[in-house]
């Protein structure tokens, strides 16, 4: 019998009389619980976002009509999070009743006894919360089953999924596999040792398989893809975060469909300044970035500069670092050169110019540590500063 | 500049114009006393050269003369690149001032004071204040400044500078690399400290962040492992635990226990089936045992007979022999009584001769004693009466001794009086006046002196009042005038004299003499005497010389012989034998004495060793008699046995009996055997209960097994939710994320503090070099100078040129820790450069010193006397002091104040 209600909770689609599919969300690698001490006071905003990326996919599926949320590995950050940290989401998940949250352990968080995934399951969890903590075909909607392959150490090594070949479902049920881990014959670029095979999809009559732990949304075949994570939490994964949306009708390939879901965009930049001039224009650049107040940057400087450029460029970074969200820089690259005009604004002729062209010789003397080295250039810089500021003071 | 002159007047206690004169281009010492104005005079000058005249300030009112309404004038000749200048100036009444150049007048009033600044180098000062004289400060030192080290105006020190300079280069702006550091040294501070970062400063704050947030994620890793060790130790006991629970495990278990006790079981039974046959057996051996000894027995019975006949003959043939013994021994006993009593008789004998030899010998001993007693007491007697002649003689001699009252002093005594009379005399008698008579025929015998008449040519002395009897003329006393006391001194000594002899009870010396002599002869015989008598008397028997005693031990002898004689008279007459040959016989017959008790002894115990032997013989004999008796009637019985229990039928009906228990013996026997063989020994049961109690064992240790890795598993459960329950990863991660922010934090902080440290260290040593190189043309005019006082000495200066510490022999002192003395002397020295140094650059300008070597000793002062010298070589060098005595060494131009001139 059905109803309304069943038909949304089922998330059927009826697309003229082709027999029933099925759309749902795919996401992974939620990484809730994740540190970001080094972000200082903003910590706790980016921990939030992660939270409140949980409420863009709850949104999503609700826009998109999708009754099931699956999320494949790499919930928690961490297999012992905080009570409170391990609750959060959960409750973050109650607020969508209409979705169903389909949950894997991945990597960071396998499922082990009386670990993280018993104490959830213990704690009376939402109904609309399903644990998937072992390999065996579930049924979550008439004729659809999930066919999880969940991790229940850190480093698995065996493919996980082959169990999917055999695994018996009612003859006409559309399978769909849920599973973490890296991919065959690609370049790893993910945590988990265990290496998935692309074909499996074929091999166990999957109409989907899931994936999560590459931090990047990425197709590896057309019914095997990578989520991707909803909110970044590293450079060189992904500048926003994203989901997919997946609809599966009958048995051809599945429509999948990328969209963002996240706050911030994580982008690590490189320059190299070989003249003061390039400085400015650097700045430029930098200011010109998109959404500068979400952005997360990292910026890998190079090159030689004057006291007068280097002190330049420390002012536009601290001027970037209030315009954006967060802003880290290394400098270690970034030489001091001082040209005549710096020594001249320390001193004409005198003892400070004396102690200046001293420090100076320092820094060129190629046959010196460079940590000795990189000292005089810290005490030049410094006594640039104290005399073209002091003296104005 | 050259000093030629100064004049004053109003000015002071110079209320008349006043002039010091005689100063030369060298060495100038104005020596007068305190009070006398020198520094007034000093004063005065700076005040001329310095001051604008129409000043009316302090230092102008300082100098006016009190009470005397009169202006301030002051006259200075001075002497610059060969042009001789005069400046007059007037202050506070009719101010004014005149500047005259070789006799011209050049400028009035303030551009007269102006002018005189430009030939000095002075920057002209503002209206009121007194101008920076520059160098001219530092090389005149006024009274009670000499050993602060200087301060140098601006000025001054430029004026140094700009001479330093020409010759070194500059480096200025040391200023500002001062101030730099300042910030630099201030913000070093906040950090470090001698010993190391600063508590409380950033530095310290970030190392102590950086370590305590490695500690806490050592702690939280620590912790995470433990929780990861439990997951571990869990797994495995599930692994066990699922190996342990196998069913398979326990059946096995429980069948090898049924096992083990039906073997047991089935072992037992056997053994006891085994264990009632063996006892059959016993039985009937027995049984058979019982048979043979009847047989044994009876058998018997005619050897023991044959025996006991043996045993009766043996025992008659002893005892036949003890008897014999027996009497034999009687008959050895009544011998040996015989023999005994022989032996008695023998001893008899031998003490009655022994007896008679004795009486022999002791009359003959007697008799020998009589007649010696005899032959001894003459001697004895006429030494008896020897001792008392002795005695009695001694007893004389020593009463006449002791008469003699004469003793030697007493004669020394009489005899120097006698002499004193004699020479008191003979002194008189020299004083005398002599008589000299001469008679004539007629007058012969009639002159006399106390009744003695005067033979002619009769002289003699008169000692005193002598009266002369002229027989029908009269008498004529003479008295001699002097000797009054010699002749009172005679009477005395007379006195004397007569008292010594009374004293000796002789009349006179001679007799004294004769006297004493006699005592002596009286004291030697004594001697003689006593020592006699100490021979007879130690003759006479013993050893103390004492005649009392030798004589009443000789009385005592004389007594003993007496009585010994008269006994002759009880014993009869003497035996004719001679006691030697008495005493041998008394020997020989004691001899034999001896013998016959010893023989007597001899048989004696004999006698008792016989009585013994015949006890023991009759013993035997006895116990002998009584075992035969014995014997004879144990045969008797054993006879009437004999013929009871042998008979013949009897032996055949119990060997037959024996054979048939034989038989059903070796039945059973072989029975018994044959079991044996099929039945487990007692080790291999005890086996078989071993491995049942083994087996049980298993199954309890198996089951206890189990119930112990649940137990075991159901605590790590526990920990491991207990553990979950404390985010150890995600406090692990933020542990992480914060160590690498500290570490980062304090590499920075390091950083900066390297950097300061480089900086400041840059900074200090280039200021340092710099001073150096300023500084070093002043150290080269000074070091001559240094070396007259303190050789081998270096000085530190510092920017304004004036000493800061002295190094001997590599010793560093800071400038406080000098004495007075020395940094006076330094102080004048420094001076003393910087004038050389401005005189050799064109500068020169006169040192003047008021006062300025107060403290220092004799010995520095000459050294001293040798710089000023020198110095004195280039300028002009102008030194006041009250010090006369000390500074006339110095040589020099002795200035003069001339008071009230023109």
């Amino acid at each position: 019998m059905l109803c309304l209600d069943s038909v949304v909770r089922t998330g059927h689609l009826r697309s003229g009389s082709n027999g029933f599919g099925m759309r749902f969300i795919h996401t992974a690698d939620w990484q809730i619980g994740k540190v970001f001490r080094r972000f200082g006071e903003r910590e706790a905003l980016f921990r939030q976002a992660r939270l409140d990326a949980i409420d863009a996919l709850g949104a999503l599926a609700t826009r998109e009509e999708a009754a099931h949320v699956l999320v494949a590995g790499d919930v928690y950050d961490m297999e012992t999070p905080l009570p409170a940290t391990r609750r959060a989401p959960l409750e973050r998940m109650r607020r969508f009743p209409h979705v169903t949250w389909h949950l894997l352990p991945g990597n960071h968080d396998p499922h082990r006894p009386n670990g993280l995934w018993d104490q959830i399951a213990a704690d009376d969890p939402p109904v609309n919360i399903r644990l998937h903590l072992s390999p065996e075909p579930v049924a979550i909607a008439d004729g659809v089953w999930i066919l999880p392959a969940p991790l229940t150490r850190k480093s698995a090594v065996d493919d996980l999924t082959t169990w999917m070949d055999q695994a018996p479902t009612p003859p006409g049920a559309i399978r769909i596999g849920l599973a973490h881990g890296s991919v065959q014959g690609f370049d790893s670029a993910g945590e988990a040792s265990n290496l998935i095979d692309p074909q499996r999809p074929e091999r166990a009559g999957l109409a989907y398989l899931a994936l999560g732990d590459w931090h990047r949304t990425l197709k590896i075949t057309p019914r095997v893809h990578y989520a991707g994570t909803p909110e970044p939490d590293r450079f060189d994964s992904q500048i926003a975060g994203k989901a997919l949306v997946v609809s599966l009708r009958g048995g051809g390939e599945p429509e999948v469909r990328e969209e963002i879901v996240g706050r911030y965009r994580w982008q690590r930049l490189r320059a190299d300044l070989q003249a003061d001039e390039a400085v400015a224009d650097e700045a430029a650049r930098w200011r010109a970035i998109d959404a500068l107040p979400q952005a997360v940057l990292r910026l890998d400087l190079t090159g030689t500069l004057s006291l007068a450029a280097r002190q330049e460029l420390e002012t536009t970074l601290e001027r970037l670092e209030a315009a954006c969200a967060h802003l880290e820089y290394d400098l270690t690259g970034l030489h001091l050169r001082p040209t005549p005009e710096d020594i001249e604004a320390i001193d004409f002729d005198g003892a400070l110019r004396h102690v200046a062209e001293e420090l100076g010789r320092r820094i060129d003397d190629a046959s010196a540590d460079p940590q000795a080295r990189a000292v005089a250039e810290a005490a030049l810089t410094r006594l640039y500063t104290l005399v073209t500021t002091g003296e104005r003071a | 500049m050259i000093i030629t002159g100064i004049s004053v007047n109003g000015v002071g206690r110079f209320t008349r114009e006043t002039r010091l004169t005689g100063f030369s281009p060298g060495l100038n010492i104005l020596s007068a006393p305190n009070e006398a104005g020198k520094s007034t005079l000093f004063r005065a000058l700076r005040l001329a050269l310095f001051q604008r005249h129409s000043s009316k300030g302090k230092p102008i009112q300082e100098v006016e003369a009190q009470n005397a309404a009169m202006p301030v004038e002051i006259t200075v000749d001075f002497r610059i690149d060969d042009h001789d200048y005069r400046l007059a100036k007037q202050f506070m009444r009719s101010a004014r001032s005149e500047l005259t150049r070789d006799g011209a007048v050049i400028a009035r009033g303030a551009e007269a004071d102006e002018a005189v600044w430009d030939l000095l180098g002075i920057t002209p000062g503002s209206a009121r204040g007194e101008p920076d004289i520059g160098a001219l400060g530092l090389i005149w030192v006024e009274q009670g400044q000499s050993f602060d080290p200087h301060k140098a105006s601006t000025t001054a020190r430029n004026t140094l500078a700009d001479l330093v300079t020409a010759e070194v280069g500059a480096l200025v702006g040391g200023d500002r690399a001062r101030h730099v550091l300042e910030r630099v040294e201030a913000d070093l501070d906040t950090r470090m400290t001698s010993r190391g970062p600063r508590a409380g400063g950033p530095l310290k704050a970030a190392i102590d962040a950086a370590q305590a947030t490695r500690l806490r994620e050592q702690d939280l890793a620590a912790r995470h492992q433990a929780l990861e060790d439990e997951f571990a130790a869990l797994a495995r006991l599930r692994a066990d635990l699922a190996r342990a629970r196998d069913p398979t495990r326990e059946a096995d278990l429980r069948a090898r226990r049924e096992a083990a006790i039906r073997d047991l079981e089935a072992a037992r039974t056997a053994r006891a089936k085994l264990e009632t046959a063996q006892s059959q057996l016993a039985a009937l051996t027995s049984q058979r045992e019982i048979a043979a000894s009847r047989l044994a027995d009876a058998k018997g019975y005619q050897d023991r007979l044959a025996e006991a006949e043996t045993r009766l003959a043996s025992l008659e043939n002893d005892l036949a022999a003890q008897v014999g013994a027996e009497e034999q021994a009687q008959a050895d006993c009544a011998k040996a009584a015989e023999a005994v009593r022989a032996r008695i008789d023998d001893r008899e004998a031998a003490l009655q001769a022994l007896a008679g030899a004795e009486a022999a010998q002791n009359r003959a001993e007697a008799a020998q004693a009589r007649a010696e007693a005899r032959g001894a007491i003459e001697s004895l007697r006429s030494n008896l009466a020897e001792i008392d002649r002795l005695r009695t003689e001694l007893r004389d001699k020593r009463a006449a001794r002791k008469a003699i009252t004469v003793t030697r002093e007493g004669l020394d005594t009489a005899r120097a009086a006698h002499d004193k009379v004699l020479q008191i005399s003979a002194r008189l008698e020299a004083q005398a006046p002599r008589l000299a008579v001469s008679l004539t025929p007629e007058g012969v015998g009639r002159l006399s002196i106390d009744g003695t008449a005067l033979p002619d040519g009769h002289e003699r002395p008169l000692t005193g009042e002598t009266a002369i009897a002229i027989e029908g003329i009269g008498s004529l006393r003479i008295i001699p005038a002097g000797g009054a006391r010699d002749r009172s001194a005679l009477e005395d000594a007379r006195a004397e004299y007569a008292k010594a002899l009374d004293a000796m009870n002789v009349a006179d010396l001679g007799q004294a003499e004769a006297q004493l002599d006699d005592a002596r002869a009286l004291i030697r015989e004594i001697k003689a005497l006593e020592e006699r008598l100490a021979v007879l008397a130690r003759q006479a028997g013993g050893d103390d010389a004492d005649a009392e005693g030798a004589r009443a031990g000789l009385i005592e002898r004389i007594n003993e012989a007496q009585a010994l004689i008269a006994q002759e008279d009880e014993d009869g007459p003497a035996p004719s034998d001679d006691p030697a040959a008495l005493r041998a016989a008394t020997r020989a017959c004691r001899e034999a004495m001896e013998e016959a008790r010893a023989a007597l002894e001899t048989a004696q115990r004999t006698e008792q060793t016989k009585r013994e032997s015949l006890i023991e013989a009759r013993t035997r004999k006895s116990g002998t008699a009584s075992q035969r008796d014995d014997a004879v009637a144990a045969r008797d019985a054993l006879a009437l046995k004999a013929a009871e229990q042998a008979a013949p039928e009897r032996i055949d009906a119990l060997q037959s009996a024996l054979t048939e228990a034989q038989a059903a013996q070796a039945r059973q026997q072989a029975e018994v055997e044959a079991l044996a063989a099929a039945t487990p020994d007692a080790d291999q049961l005890l086996i078989a209960q071993e491995r049942v109690q083994r087996t049980e064992e298993a199954l309890d240790n198996h089951r206890a097994h189990l119930a112990g890795l649940e137990r075991d598993a159901a605590r790590h459960e526990e920990a491991i939710r207990r553990l979950g329950a404390e985010g150890l990863e995600e406090e692990l991660a933020n542990a992480r994320e914060e160590t690498a922010l500290a570490a980062r934090a304090e590499a920075r902080e390091q950083r900066s503090t390297q950097a300061l440290q480089l900086l400041q260290e840059t900074i200090a040593a280039t200021l340092a070099s710099g001073r150096e190189r300023f500084l070093a043309p002043v150290k080269q005019h000074l070091t001559p100078y240094l070396a007259t006082l303190f050789p081998g000495a270096e000085i530190d200066l510092n920017d304004d040129f004036a000493p800061t510490g002295l190094a001997r022999a590599g010793t560093p002192e800071g400038y406080d820790q000098l004495s007075h003395g020395t940094r006076e002397q330094i102080a004048v020295l420094v001076r003393l450069a910087l004038g050389t140094m401005l005189a050799e650059k064109g500068r020169p300008a006169p040192i003047i010193l008021d006062d300025a070597l107060v403290f220092s000793d004799d010995g520095r002062i000459e050294a001293m006397f040798d710089a000023l010298t020198r110095a004195a070589r280039h300028q002009q060098v102008i030194i006041l002091t009250c010090r006369d005595r000390a500074f006339t060494a110095l040589g020099g131009a002795m200035l003069r104040i001339e008071e009230g001139v023109g």
